[in-house]
């Protein structure tokens, strides 16, 4: 769990960084007039890379749960012919 | 060959989806007063439209299993009703995206927001119902849930024309330019091929787990008379 969040620390880290966030001090401020500063691309590319992330992930997760239930289908077939 | 159309539905359903995200970005024209984040109308809308027709599957089969009391009913009320929280997510959260650019807001409280996050609560609710439990009062209760919520659909719609909110009514006649018309239907059309392969593919799990049910009380009935 300590790694996990040393990995995320490093990474918010890196993206506050490198993001309009930073100051011309170096320090990271977190300036509400810099957060208006998102423009239309970028929103468009998040609001594409949500629906196409999800469904991409839904699609991944119905063909795991498929896969996991035919795995548990296979077993019980086999079990209950060796039961009769 | 039943099994050779399952392995190319998710290919369709890929290939409609690259299509359209190849006319969305390269041959839909940026649109003049919003810019290029009005491209996000593109894939919000049909997520709409494709929460609502998973919502109607989901009532109508939630009636029939009322009437008929058939469990292959509820199984297609229970697959659709996921695949519309999946569209309804997709409405939620691409929504405010565009509405940062074009009201400097991402939520404002207007009556089309307002009702389509009480429909999302609603097919929310329903999911989790179906997770909680299995009991046969529970399938009931969430049947008759679905025809309540499936009441919002309209007012979801009207709600732009009846209290004048800030949501634009996307479906005026003649509004669109004849470039951006053709990118929204090839849209539409990729969603309600992404809608059909999702339902069924979720409808075959139900089955899957189905047919598990019946081979785990076969299994106990044979170790009962052993």
């Amino acid at each position: 769990m300590c790694n996990y969040m040393k990995i995320f620390y490093i990474f918010l880290s890196f993206f506050l960084y490198h993001s309009p966030l930073k100051a011309e001090d170096g320090y990271v401020a977190v300036d509400p007039a810099s957060l208006n500063m998102v423009d239309g691309q970028t929103l468009m590319i998040i609001a594409y890379s949500i629906i196409n992330g999800m469904l991409f992930l839904y699609w991944g997760y119905m063909t795991y749960q498929s896969r996991r239930l035919m795995a548990q289908l296979v077993d019980l077939h086999r079990e209950t012919s060796n039961l009769e | 060959m039943k099994q050779r159309f399952q392995i190319l539905e998710p290919l369709i359903a890929a290939a409609t989806i690259c299509v359209s995200l190849w006319m969305v970005f390269f041959y839909a024209p940026i649109e003049q007063q919003m810019g290029i984040v009005q491209k996000i109308f593109y894939f919000h809308v049909p997520a709409a439209y494709a929460m609502y027709l998973s919502w109607l599957v989901c009532t109508v089969s939630s009636i029939l299993f009322i009437t008929k009391n058939d469990d292959k009913y509820d199984e297609l009320a229970r697959s659709s009703a996921e695949v519309a929280l999946l569209f309804a997510i997709m409405v939620m959260t691409t929504g405010p995206l565009w509405g940062r650019k074009a009201w400097g807001a991402y939520w404002v409280w207007d009556p089309r927001l307002t009702s389509a996050l009480v429909m999302t609560l609603v097919v929310l609710s329903y999911v989790i119902l179906r997770q909680l439990s299995t009991a046969e009062a529970i399938k009931k209760f969430s049947a008759a849930l679905s025809v309540v919520g499936a009441a919002l659909i309209p007012l979801i719609h009207i709600s732009v024309y009846k209290w004048r909110g800030q949501h634009p009514a996307v479906l005026r006649q003649g509004g669109l330019d004849p470039e951006m018309k053709t990118t929204f239907l090839v849209c539409m059309t990729a969603f309600t091929v992404v809608f059909i392969v999702f339902l069924r593919k979720r409808l075959s799990l139900e089955k899957q787990r189905r047919r598990v049910d019946e081979l785990m009380q076969k299994k106990y009935i044979n170790q009962m008379n052993k």
